[in-house]
């Protein structure tokens, strides 16, 4: 299309420079329709604010230099100090900078406008997930469920919460996205908008109530072994992500205004006459407690559950309370148990087969508990604790293969020894 | 000793002579486009790009024998390459060639040009000539009359 009206221009173009040879032009007037033309097309460049806008202002600019090369000596004179070329050579530049300038906005205001509309979809949706939290919790707190309801109530929670996680740092993520990656390239007036962003959709405390209903969803539950290491995953990917924005949440909170003044408003907002200034809180450190809150909560309660799995079953070991002292607890009670000759079998077989290695092991493989390679080392010492000197399966193998090979030698290989003569002929 | 003052006054007359009749060849006052240039109620026009400004109320009387005739018009100046202004206007039957003098412009010459009166008159600088353009007549003029073309 725009091929098509380049064409038809461009005849146009070349009637009207015909015409023009025909008619006499006064020297005035190639001016004025030169000077004319060239302010109507730069104001109307200077204004443009869209991409086909301008391009039809391209053409014409064109146009108008096609239309006055046979007069470029003549305006080179009556332009003095300019000339015809450095007119025309404005004219592009400013068309360049305008089109690249327009095209930005362009972009930009339409993934502006995305994302805008995306915090707002993700504003909405938090509040609703926080309303069905809610609810979740009303119906756990009832005593009257079958164990199954029980069940289902935990997963739906779970998942709500899981759900928050990832909206809240898509969140995040929609603010920051406009201004770039590195936040130290972020100027102080984008910095201050963010801030401004982050303070009206709520950011921070939705952060820190995202991450103290976490650590209450584990204070009000009893979760099954298994599911510890969805839960694990989840702090830890929360954890993470907030490691990663910290920094630059903190800056875009202290550079707008809530906390640019310097001082922090209590919970209703305001200052209490005559109480003393509170002391200064970086931005995001109850999420820091909260985080601190919900690790340890976490821990407690896997270390527990494991020291319960141990004490069931009539066996004492060193109390545990992370990674290296559950090791060193295990690895003490094999040691006594080599020294004294007990039988292992209870706890090699009901506990660390049945439970441990069953129920803990996806728990217990997480980097932040005990890590993969310090659980292949621990069941591997455990396993060799009840493995006889002699493996049975070893001579039972032995044995078939000796009876299979005499058999072979009995039937084929051996010759039979009483064999009567042959009767001699006559 | 008088013969040697009086070489010596000549001398000196001569180089007082010579210097005060310092003259610039080959100069060209030629504007690249006409001034078009409004009329005020004083009669005056003003061209600001070249620093100029005077009464047309003498040529208006001349032309239309009405001073007043030319207010709210618009008239057309062009200096040539030897620097004698050239001024019309609509409705002119002639073109008047003006020569700068000290403070003032005296009539040069009057190049009749049309005996109706100029409709869309137009003056172009077309070295050595001024070139004076009315719809589709082209007539060349010089400080003193009309080369080319034709009378209207």
């Amino acid at each position: 299309m725009r091929q098509l009206s380049r064409i038809a221009y461009l005849f146009t173009l070349l009637f009207a420079s015909a015409s023009l040879l025909l008619a006499q032009q006064s020297d005035y007037a190639i001016k004025r329709n030169f000077d004319t033309t060239y302010k109507s097309i730069f104001n109307r460049v200077e204004a443009a604010n869209s991409i086909g806008a301008l391009d039809s202002m391209k053409s014409e600019m064109d146009s108008l230099e096609l239309r006055n090369l046979p007069h470029a000596d003549f305006l080179d004179k009556a332009l003095y100090p300019d000339t015809f070329v450095d007119r025309i050579r404005s004219l592009r530049t400013l068309h360049s900078l305008t089109y690249e300038k327009v095209y930005l906005i362009q972009t930009q205001g339409l993934k502006v406008e995305e994302l805008e509309t995306k915090i707002i979809y993700l504003t909405g949706k938090l509040d609703t997930l926080t309303t069905q939290r809610d609810r979740l919790l009303v119906e756990l707190q009832e005593a009257k469920k079958t164990n199954t309801q029980y069940r289902e109530i935990i997963r739906r929670l779970q998942a709500n919460l899981q759900a928050k996680d990832r909206l809240i740092f898509a969140l995040v993520d929609s603010i920051f996205l406009p201004y770039g990656k590195d936040s130290a390239q972020i100027s102080d007036l984008h910095r201050e908008a963010i801030g401004r962003k982050l303070e009206k959709a709520n950011v921070l405390t939705r952060v820190e109530e995202i991450a103290g209903e976490n650590a209450a969803f584990l204070s009000v539950t009893q979760l099954q072994p298994k599911d510890y290491g969805s839960v694990i995953d989840q702090y830890q990917q929360f954890s993470n992500r907030w490691k990663g924005l910290r920094e630059k949440i903190t800056a875009a909170v202290l550079a707008g205004s809530k906390y640019g003044t310097g001082a922090i408003s209590g919970p209703s907002g305001k200052a209490k006459p005559g109480a003393p200034a509170p002391p200064p809180e970086t931005p995001g450190a109850r999420v820091d407690s909260l985080l601190l809150l919900w690790e340890s909560r976490l821990q407690t309660m896997i270390w527990d559950g494991i020291t319960k799995e141990f004490t069931t079953k009539g066996i004492t070991v060193d109390p545990f309370h992370d990674g290296p002292s559950f090791a060193s607890s295990i690895r003490n009670y094999m040691n006594t148990l080599k020294a004294s000759g007990q039988d292992a079998s209870t706890f090699v077989n009901d506990v660390w087969k049945a439970r441990i290695d069953k129920e803990w092991r996806e728990a217990l493989v997480k980097p932040g508990v005990l890590g993969s390679a310090e659980y292949a080392a621990l069941d591997r010492e455990v396993s060799q604790l009840t493995r006889p000197a002699i493996d049975v399966k070893f001579i039972v193998y032995s044995v078939i293969v000796i009876l299979l090979a005499l058999a072979v030698w009995w039937f084929f290989i051996r010759k039979p020894k009483n064999v009567a003569p042959a009767a001699k002929k006559p | 000793m008088n013969i040697f003052l009086r070489i010596l006054l000549m001398v000196f007359a001569a180089a007082v002579f010579s210097a005060c009749g310092l003259t610039i060849e080959g100069v060209h006052y030629g504007w690249p486009v006409e001034s078009v240039l409004s009329v005020g109620n004083q009669n005056l026009v003003e061209d600001g790009h070249h620093g100029l400004s005077f009464s047309v109320a003498q040529i208006a009387e001349e032309e239309f024998k009405d001073s007043t005739a030319l207010r709210g018009q618009t008239v057309r100046l062009l200096r040539s390459d030897e620097g004698y202004y050239f001024l019309t206007a609509k409705g002119f039957k002639n073109v008047y060639v003006m020569k700068p003098g000290s403070g003032q412009l005296s009539l040069k010459s009057t190049i009749a040009v049309s005996s109706v009166g100029l409709k869309e008159p137009a003056l172009n600088q077309r070295p050595p000539y001024i070139e004076l353009l009315d719809g589709n007549s082209v007539i060349r003029l010089t400080r003193d009359d009309m080369v080319e073309g034709k009378k209207q």
